[in-house]
């Protein structure tokens, strides 16, 4: 199984194929890059959401992903954010945030959300 | 938060097959001129919603403007586009200043660089160096119903 940094890597990779063949490419060739992009880019989110069971508002699977990525600021590393969220837009969107996938999913899990769009 | 101003132009080019938000490479323009006062006005017609109109800052000391997709999907008939925030961060120098950051389409050459909408921060920035300058991208940047 892909570790995250090796999805993360395929997906980049992937779509920067992608960017070079879209000028050139048939519509159905396009189509079967897209198809491995979303492809990576639903197993990054399953594996990101790890055990976070369904949404409370609509059942669906929530996604995992990464919220913010690690990054310097002044010489201090600024950890990472994950997030639990549920992609379905046609209700309040719920997140759960935490320092890792793992963390998220718990929060999640026990309730502890925040609504980041009512 | 800083609310996102979809640009009209868009609706067209998702309509008419510009845009693959799932596969296309998303990336962000700075730029400190009002949308409303640029020459050919980017706000305007759907031919002008692209980068090209767009005065942008200079990028020189600036990190990657790509924008990572972490989600595109639908839902009961509503299109969802959710991406991870992205953290600008200026090294070796300033960058700026600039108020207005702009979300594009990087992928499309049929028109080139089309544009999505953009975010108003309000007033000028400049990032000194090392600084860093996060965008959120909320709960969802783009719904289609």
């Amino acid at each position: 199984m892909p570790t995250e940094q090796e999805l993360v890597a395929s997906i980049a990779a992937k779509k920067a194929a992608y960017h070079e063949a879209a000028p050139t490419e048939t519509a159905a060739a396009l189509a079967v890059r897209d198809a491995a992009i979303r492809a990576d880019m639903d197993a990054l989110c399953v594996m990101l959401r790890g055990e976070a069971g369904p949404c409370p508002d609509c059942g669906a699977e929530p996604i995992g992903m990464l919220k913010t990525p690690a990054y310097v600021k002044k010489g201090r590393e600024v950890p990472a954010v994950y997030a639990v969220r549920c992609a379905n837009p046609k209700h309040p969107v719920r997140m759960s945030k935490a320092g890792s996938p793992r963390a998220a999913a718990l929060l999640w899990n026990a309730g502890e959300f925040e609504v980041v769009k009512g | 938060m800083v609310a996102f101003t979809k640009l009209n132009g868009f609706v067209e080019h998702l309509a008419e097959g510009v845009h693959n938000l799932g596969s296309g490479q998303l990336v962000v323009a700075l730029s400190n001129t009002a949308p409303g006062s640029e020459g050919t006005p980017p706000t305007g017609s759907t031919a002008a919603c692209i980068l090209a109109n767009v005065t942008q800052v200079s990028y020189t000391n600036l990190s990657s403007r790509n924008v990572t997709t972490s989600s595109s999907s639908q839902s009961s008939g509503t299109y969802s586009l959710v991406n991870s925030d992205l953290v600008l961060t200026s090294s070796g120098g300033t960058t700026g200043p600039f108020r207005y950051v702009y979300l594009y389409n990087d992928t499309p050459t049929s028109p080139a660089d089309p544009l999505i909408g953009y975010y108003d921060y309000g007033s000028s920035i400049t990032l000194a160096d090392t600084e860093t300058f996060t965008i959120d991208f909320a709960a969802t940047t783009i719904t289609v119903a």
